[in-house]
């Protein structure tokens, strides 16, 4: 890959994984937020605002996040299963993308039942389980960060048969 | 696992002795994976997943 095209890949990638990091923290703090107040108005404010922000700045974020890491990987000499840590990565990432994209029912379940001004005491699993996925994930998104400053050592077995080959 | 055995022809054994061994991190990250993975599949099949919630 191209010097030019490469870093313009890479801050991409950095771009959309720590700005999807934040955007989870900030969902975790609404999902606290919603949680906690008994404010009815701030909380069906809140379940909304969380609604938007999965769809319109998380998702997005993440699909780049997975989309840019791997075409960052595939372009320089890390490749994609050269290295544990760019493999570890990879695995962790497609697993986070793919359990926020598959659950995102219980999000608009909440969002929409704020809408209708109809939050009740049933919805109780749901609102905690936003707090427990979004506090997992910000944990799992500060773990990938570091992964990617410290660059731990270890070649997978992949390396050695791509040499040998 | 790095054993080698009286079957193994030579190229074989000299393969095994020289794969590096997996790093101490991967294995504690496999092991955390692992756990996350059988927690969420345990909340999935007491009903407590994240598909089952409807304002419906």
């Amino acid at each position: 890959m191209h010097a030019v095209l490469r870093k313009l890949v890479l801050t991409l990638h950095v771009a959309s994984s720590v700005g999807w990091l934040g955007a989870v923290a900030g969902f975790l703090a609404l999902a606290l937020q919603g949680l906690t107040s008994r404010d009815v108005d701030l909380t069906r404010g809140v379940y909304l605002a969380m609604d938007i922000t999965a769809w319109l700045v998380i998702v997005p974020l993440a699909s780049a996040s997975l989309i840019t890491g791997v075409a960052a990987s595939v372009g320089t000499s890390w490749r994609l299963f050269r290295y544990y840590w760019v493999l570890v990565k990879l695995l962790i990432t497609v697993f986070v993308t793919a359990i926020l994209v598959l659950h995102m029912r219980p999000i608009e379940s909440l969002a929409s039942a704020a809408a209708r001004g109809r939050l009740d005491p049933t919805m109780h699993d749901a609102q905690q389980l936003m707090v427990i996925a979004s506090g997992l994930t910000v944990v799992t998104l500060l773990a990938l960060t570091g992964l990617s400053v410290y660059k731990p050592r270890g070649m997978t077995p992949f390396s050695s048969l791509k040499i040998r080959s | 696992m790095n054993e080698t055995t009286s079957r193994d022809p030579p190229e074989r054994s000299r393969e095994r002795a020289s794969r590096p061994a997996t790093p101490l991190w991967v294995k504690l990250f496999g092991a955390i994976g692992l756990i996350v993975l059988l927690l969420f599949v345990l909340l999935h099949v007491s009903g407590h997943g994240f598909g089952g919630h409807s304002a419906h």
